[in-house]
């Protein structure tokens, strides 16, 4: 007996034999000529962009004074100085003496706050893009209420496009995931309501290159 | 799913005469088309744009068997085994082996319409697995136990005291009727079920041949979970969705979101390209694709092919007013609106859906609107042809058509008929010289009345000024 896969390619084929293939005088991806925009622009860009789809911004100097302010964020937002973290961070945020209570493995269901970083942020559209593995588990980003993602200016991209030339420079992850803002839903009555299944708040710290 | 397509007259007449059901279709009325043409205003080459995204969608329909065959073999590079499926019966008996070899237990599924079309969801419960739907809208549904009525807002047609009263019903939990703590309560009720569910079932938004990917297009995280959490992964997928590179899916990212809710980009875009790495702590440890045929071969070289084009924004029956009166569940399957119209017939057979292509004006909103630019009143127009062709339509219709067809070739009998005509309506007419039943036509007179043919008719008249002219 044939099977299912050689059955549809035989009906494929037998369908598209002698059809007239498409005059393919647009193409489909024109190249752009635009020139790479200024770390200032795509800073802007990206803060705009984030912030209109709920994701908290804030700007951080340097990447030194980064857990000094993800503690008064946390207690100003009245959340436990506790949070689960990618354990890429262990090397950098370990080193910093603060009353922040810090793990660093895949998330578990009562972790309230989930600490990570990013591949690249994409300026166009207030994106994350996060990659998973071993020491980038998607859980961090995805159960905890409080999504914090830690973006160095240096991993803007301008759009989508060219943040698969920055992916392509590792091995192709399990998943990869664009985050843009906490999770939403509007599926009654079309009314948008912030926090479904995922993450209710993102806050994005955005550190400067300066040491 | 079972089509009840063939009753779509029967169909609509219930949706029109329910008066819960338009009114929530008058709330639902010109949302979805508002917040997209605000979002394409944010493109300044729109139509480039859509002549982009069209000519990308044909590039992989008329090189299917290649790309299909490349996403296969990047799949299997990835570790995902990948699964070919004729029929829908074939979707579900997968499925179900795939369940019973890892000893499944419990479901959970993000929303996927090809397992719609095959009724996945009762094969699996059948066979007692615990199956949980999470998107919210689906989840609604599967409580209220009713078809998706909506391509991206499947309880579109649910208001919010319909759901506060299956929540609790559901639930036990006290009845609440605010949107945010209802969304809230099924955040907490569905927690757990991902939590520990064995198998996570989604569709595809789009797959990847150039690295074998798998593309969730969501807003609730609910694609993220399913996708993470349980130990196996089915992703189910129609042959037709696969695009060659990430750079055609950056070119469809940008009109998607936009074409469906208005939004610039989806709260999230997941790439998933097989099961958990060697050294990784979560993730599926099994990946599997089912690459569904379910009647799209067969469009295939057909006049219909742009059909297949389709990226499921629903922006056609957003901007439809056939739709907008009659819900999506008037149209008996699991597309609705003027690509349901099209898809139906086409995958089902047209004697399954007579009525379907009949079910627009042909206003052409959909084709304006439709970013992959299939040009869906022709194909309705092409359909409706086919089915005179095979004669499809009802006899009173075959008749009538005849008649007037004779009547147009013989021009002294069209000139009697139409004076009787004109006599008989100025009889029937009332007062105010409307007509207000036609019988026979009683379906065109109950929502309105005919004005009474006044005065002479242009061949009198004609007649008439010719002869004093001359």
């Amino acid at each position: 007996m044939i099977s299912s896969r050689d059955l549809i390619l035989q009906r494929i084929r037998a369908r598209l034999h002698g059809a007239v293939i498409h005059d393919d005088t647009i193409d489909p991806q024109p190249t752009s000529v635009l020139p790479a925009p200024s770390l200032e622009v795509l800073r802007q860009r990206f803060m705009d962009k984030a912030s209109a789809l709920g994701s908290m911004v804030h700007l951080v100097p340097t990447r030194d004074a980064v857990p000094t302010i993800l503690e008064n964020l946390l207690q100003e937002l009245e959340l436990p100085l506790q949070a689960v973290c990618w354990p890429a961070l262990a090397p950098w945020l370990d080193q910093h003496h603060t009353r922040l209570n810090l793990f660093f493995r895949p998330a578990e269901p009562a972790d309230a706050v989930g600490v990570t970083g990013c591949h690249c942020a994409i300026a166009d559209t207030g994106t994350l893009v996060l990659r998973t593995s071993a020491l980038t588990p998607g859980s961090v980003s995805l159960l905890p209420e409080t999504h914090v993602a830690l973006v160095s200016e240096e991993d803007l991209v301008s759009d989508m496009k060219a943040s698969w030339r920055h992916l392509a420079r590792e091995p192709w992850a399990r998943s990869v995931n664009f985050v843009s803002g906490p999770s939403r839903t509007a599926d009654i009555e079309q009314t948008v309501v912030i926090g479904a299944h995922g993450p209710a708040r993102v806050i994005i710290l955005l550190y400067g290159s300066a040491p | 799913m079972h089509s009840k397509a063939d009753h779509f007259k029967e169909n609509s007449r219930r949706q029109l005469g329910d008066a819960t059901l338009q009114q929530n279709m008058r709330r639902f009325g010109g949302r979805f088309a508002q917040a997209r043409a605000v979002a394409m205003e944010e493109l300044p080459d729109l139509e480039a744009l859509r002549d982009q995204a069209a000519a990308i969608r044909d590039r992989s329909l008329y090189q299917l068997d290649e790309w299909l065959l490349r996403f296969e073999a990047q799949a299997k590079n990835a570790g995902i085994t990948v699964h070919w499926a004729a029929t829908g019966a074939e979707v579900n008996r997968i499925v179900l082996e795939i369940a019973q070899a890892a000893d499944v237990r419990k479901v959970v599924k993000s929303k996927s319409m090809v397992s719609e079309e095959t009724g996945l969801n009762e094969a699996l419960i059948g066979a007692g697995l615990h199956v949980v739907e999470t998107d919210l809208g689906e989840y609604i549904l599967q409580l209220a136990e009713e078809p998706p009525s909506h391509l991206i807002a499947p309880a579109l047609h649910k208001n919010v005291e319909e759901v506060a009263d299956l929540f609790a019903a559901h639930h036990h939990t006290p009845r609440q009727t605010d949107i945010p703590s209802l969304c809230r309560e099924a955040r907490v009720q569905l927690r757990p079920h991902f939590l520990d569910a064995d198998m996570g079932i989604t569709g595809g938004n789009f797959l990847i041949a150039e690295t074998g990917s798998v593309v969730l297009v969501t807003n609730e995280g609910n694609g993220r979970m399913v996708t993470t959490l349980p130990r196996v992964h089915v992703a189910i997928t129609g042959i037709e969705k696969v695009l060659p590179t990430l750079d055609d899916l950056t070119t469809l990212l940008k009109l998607l979101p936009r074409s469906a809710t208005g939004q610039s980009i989806t709260n999230y875009v997941s790439l998933l390209t097989g099961p958990r790495h060697d050294d990784e702590r979560e993730g599926p440890s099994q990946s599997h694709i089912i690459l569904v045929d379910g009647g799209r071969s067969e469009v295939l070289g057909t006049a219909l092919q742009p059909a297949l084009r389709c990226i499921r924004c629903g922006a056609c029956m957003n901007h439809c007013p056939v739709y907008q009166n009659i819900g999506g569940q008037a149209y008996g399957w699991v597309y609705p609106g003027p690509i349901g119209a099209i898809l139906t017939p086409a995958y089902l057979g047209l004697d399954q859906a007579r009525d379907l292509p009949q079910a627009a004006t042909l206003c052409g909103a959909c084709e304006v609107v439709c970013p992959v630019r299939i040009p869906l009143p022709a194909l309705m127009r092409e359909l409706r042809q086919q089915s005179v062709q095979q004669g499809l339509r009802p006899w009173r219709e075959r008749l009538g058509v005849r008649l007037w067809h004779w009547l147009a070739l013989h021009p002294r009998s069209y000139r009697w008929f139409s004076r009787v005509l004109i006599w008989g309506l100025s009889k029937m007419a009332n007062a105010q010289g409307m007509v207000t039943r036609l019988p026979g036509l009683d379906g065109w007179t109950q929502g309105r009345d005919m004005p009474a043919p006044q005065g002479a008719s242009f061949h009198s008249l004609y007649r008439k000024t010719s002869r004093k002219t001359s």
